[in-house]
């Protein structure tokens, strides 16, 4: 607890200096409209979709109509690329996010000064032995190594720090990776795709992957669960791949054929909007998937798009 | 040549080897089981009774030809439990403390050998699992050893992971019962201090392959012999004499107990000493029968007999419940194919890849004595892996292609809904649902729930759905099958998913 807490100290005295820093040095350059950029309605969109592309080609498109990558990683920062990589599946079956796209935002991030990027999942299997096997069968691995991220173990018990999520309904506490608490930013990266249980897996679904004890989301209430995570962190950046999209048998998936190639990215720091717009790309009205309903509920964002500021842009279209 | 060196090149290298195949790396356990485990005595006669004309039984005839050939040279240059004692003998004697001609206690182990045998044939594999050297010795690099390794692996991960090095991962031990770890550790010590004390004097009195082999070894081609002309009887070649079969005085090399580990020759300054071919004399005549000592081998053999009936007796596995029958892995075939085979090397505890087989103990009753076992609180069988298959020595687990195994039922699943999370709280859960590989595990929407129901064609007993399900007890379980059968393959009905949407370039909102 005590270690906690000085972790915690310290991690505000380092923001409030940098959030100062930020401030004082916007105002000597003389552009302080940067920081009330999201009032103007021309300014930082809510939410972009993309559409037609290859994930890369996409991803390029999108994050240059969200502003940079520079807006979000500053210089010397640590970011942490979370990817779904529940299963030990290709990617032609649509279970994990696209290696090409991982690849594509770690580039990214470096590109924008990061000085270490992070990749890692606690996958949906809680046998020994099978994060290995996902990491290398859904070629993420692989892909955010040759772009020179490092690719983090999340397969014990000793990389996890309790944490408490005040205004939690159900999961009052739980054990968090220690790279979400001390990367400096966040970017969550997962994969539209079908789910047998919660209708659909997307970003606040994809955080059940930071967490040591996902079964207790599951004995609990596991919606309610779902949303309540997003009170304790909210991710910087979310990024669904939802290229393909994976149709039925869902969250494991079954053949390639079960999977509709939509060629979709959505990219917005809203974590219920963006889960909202992906179950209408997938064929679904976003109140049937009760953990967006909820995080609206709990104000952890908004589901009604009609009241986002969308940018909207289709490759070659 | 120098036949002593060529010996210690050869066994070192088969010890490291045989130390690696118990590492758990998928790879090198398979390369090395299907060659050098093709040499292992035991493994390979079950392979030869059990399944005449494979491959694998070959071995056993190669190294029997062989012994009728070269003596005991499977001693000293394969079986690694005799290895193991040569490395204690060199460590903890060293050249200091010289070995002495021991007296030969015949009797030991040849009723051990029949006792072993004779149950074995009866259906007790108590003694095979308990004696085989190989089996013996493949407990201590699965448990001990392995331990260990893993101890210092994790270690130099959490060093390394101070420089932001990846390079290795956090490597888990799997499940060891703490009786499993007292037989090992306990047999690691037993055999340690034989070799300290009185160097192969295991071999020679316990082993009931080293029993078999020096009966063969009586009537092999190439022997020890010391030219009566040239000895000088100094006494070099007694020194270093582990197996304590050189007799000075009679000027006489026990060829039963010589493990041909070319020490002797080595030793011997005045070439005395050869190994070279030589009819066998049978000296069947020196036994002088005393009444004394006839009346101590009648008792020793019909009480063998009788002993050898008595463990059939002790808790069988047909007297056992259904549910306590242990899950046995896939290629097995069916429990009395396992008990048939299985020596409990756990070749296939150190290999699997999920941790999911553990080593039982009495489970499967005294006859099949630690014997491994799946245990879905441990983990669960990963519908991708065959790894145990692929390294079985015995014939036990039987080799599957990825695809049958895909479709062997193990085990028969069963929910019970009054402790199960959705029928319970009417909230979803799915923990069962998205673990299933095979499509067993259906959602039924009632009531905008989705509540988990089973169809048992599909289901192979894999145990993903049991290893995942967060409630305690476990509200879906697996039962083994005794005779494992074949699932049906899914085959999903008509595809709704549209193809390619190239025409449609708007968004949905």
């Amino acid at each position: 607890m005590n270690k906690l807490n000085s972790k915690e100290r310290r991690e505000f005295l380092k923001k409030s200096l940098a959030t100062g820093v930020a401030v004082g040095g916007s105002f000597l350059w003389g552009t302080p409209e940067i920081l009330f950029a999201k009032a103007a309605s021309s300014g930082t969109p809510d939410l972009v979709a993309v559409k037609n592309g290859e994930p890369d080609a996409m991803f390029n498109q999108a994050i240059f109509m969200m502003g940079g990558m520079k807006k979000f990683v500053k210089k010397g920062q640590t970011v942490l690329v979370k990817p779904n990589i529940s299963f030990a599946r290709k990617p032609e079956i649509g279970a994990t996010t696209n290696p090409l796209l991982v690849k594509s935002i770690v580039a990214h991030c470096f590109g924008a000064g990061a000085k270490k990027v992070y990749v890692f999942d606690n996958v949906a299997s809680s046998s020994y032995g099978m994060a290995q096997k996902c990491y290398k069968e859904s070629g993420i691995g692989e892909a955010a190594k040759s772009a020179g991220a490092l690719v983090a173990p999340g397969d014990n018990e000793k990389y996890y720090q309790k944490v408490t999520i005040p205004g939690a309904k159900a999961l009052v506490s739980t054990e968090v990776h220690e790279l979400v608490l001390e990367a400096d930013v966040f970017i969550n990266v997962p994969i539209l795709k079908n789910h047998h249980y919660t209708y659909q897996s997307i970003a606040m679904k994809n955080l059940m992957g930071v967490v040591w004890d996902r079964m207790k989301y599951h004995s609990l209430d596991l919606e309610q669960s779902i949303a309540d995570f997003c009170l304790f962190k909210k991710p910087d950046l979310n990024i669904v791949d939802a290229y393909r999209v994976m149709q039925r048998f869902g969250p494991r998936g079954s053949t390639p054929e079960n999977v509709a190639l939509k060629k979709t990215l959505l990219v917005s720091n809203d974590i219920v909007a963006v889960d909202a717009a992906a179950s209408k790309v997938y064929g679904m009205e976003p109140e049937k998937v009760r953990y967006i309903q909820l995080g609206h509920d709990l104000n952890i964002g908004n589901m009604n798009l009609n009241e986002l500021n969308i940018r909207r842009h289709v490759i070659g279209g | 040549m120098n036949l002593k060196k060529l010996r210690i090149t050869i066994s070192t290298t088969v010890f490291i080897l045989f130390v690696l195949a118990f590492q758990g790396d998928e790879k090198i356990s398979t390369t090395l089981s299907n060659t050098l485990l093709y040499f292992q005595f035991t493994p390979s006669l079950l392979q030869f009774i059990h399944s005449r004309g494979h491959l694998l039984g070959l071995g056993f005839l190669l190294l029997l030809l062989a012994s009728f050939i070269f003596g005991r040279f499977y001693c000293s240059f394969l079986c690694p439990l005799g290895i193991l004692q040569d490395i204690f003998i060199r460590i903890f004697r060293g050249s200091r403390k010289r070995h002495a001609f021991q007296r030969s206690y015949r009797l030991v182990p040849y009723c051990l050998l029949v006792l072993t045998v004779v149950t074995a044939i009866l259906g007790s594999f108590v003694l095979v699992n308990l004696l085989d050297p190989y089996s013996l010795f493949g407990r201590i690099a699965a448990h001990p050893f392995k331990s260990l390794v893993l101890w210092i692996n994790n270690m130099m991960v959490n060093v390394f992971e101070q420089f932001d090095i990846y390079a290795l991962m956090v490597r888990k031990q799997h499940y060891i019962p703490f009786s499993i770890l007292t037989v090992s550790i306990g047999s690691f010590g037993i055999v340690l201090a034989f070799s300290i004390i009185s160097g192969r004097a295991y071999c020679n009195t316990i082993c009931p392959v080293g029993a078999l082999l020096g009966i063969v070894s009586r009537f092999s081609l190439f022997r020890f012999v010391i030219d009566k002309k040239k000895c000088r009887s100094c006494r070099s070649c007694e020194g270093v004499c582990k197996a304590g079969c050189i007799d000075i005085d009679r000027l006489e090399i026990d060829p039963s107990r010589c493990v041909a580990c070319f020490n002797c020759i080595d030793a011997c300054q005045k070439t005395a000493l050869n190994y070279q071919t030589q009819l066998a004399i049978l000296s069947w005549g020196r036994w002088v029968p005393s009444k004394r000592s006839f009346l101590v081998s009648t008792a020793a053999v019909s009480g063998t007999f009788l002993a050898a009936l008595f463990p059939i007796r002790l808790s069988p596995l047909e007297a056992m419940q259904r549910r306590q029958i242990p899950i046995i892995p896939p290629g097995s075939n069916s429990t009395a194919h396992f008990m048939q085979h299985c020596t409990a090397c756990h070749l296939c505890v150190s290999v699997c890849t999920t941790n999911v087989m553990v080593p039982a103990y009495l489970e499967y009753g005294v006859c099949g004595i630690m014997r491994p076992k799946l245990n879905y609180l441990q983990g669960h069988c990963d519908f991708d892996c065959n790894a145990c298959g692929q390294v079985c020595p015995t014939g036990a687990i039987a080799p599957l292609l990825l695809q049958e195994k895909k479709l062997t039922q193990i085990g028969t699943v069963s929910l019970n809904k009054a402790k199960c999370i959705v029928y319970v709280k009417k909230k979803h859960c799915g923990a069962c649902g998205e673990a299933c590989p095979t499509h067993a595990i259906f959602p039924v929407e009632k009531g905008l729930v989705l509540f988990p129901e089973i169809d048992l064609d599909y289901c192979i007993g894999c145990g993903a759905c049991e290893h995942a399900c967060p409630t305690k007890p476990k509200a879906i379980t697996v039962t083994s099958k005794i005779v494992h059968s074949k699932a049906q393959k899914y085959v999903p009905s008509a595809s709704t998913v549209q193809p390619a949407e190239k025409s449609n370039k708007g968004f949905p909102f």
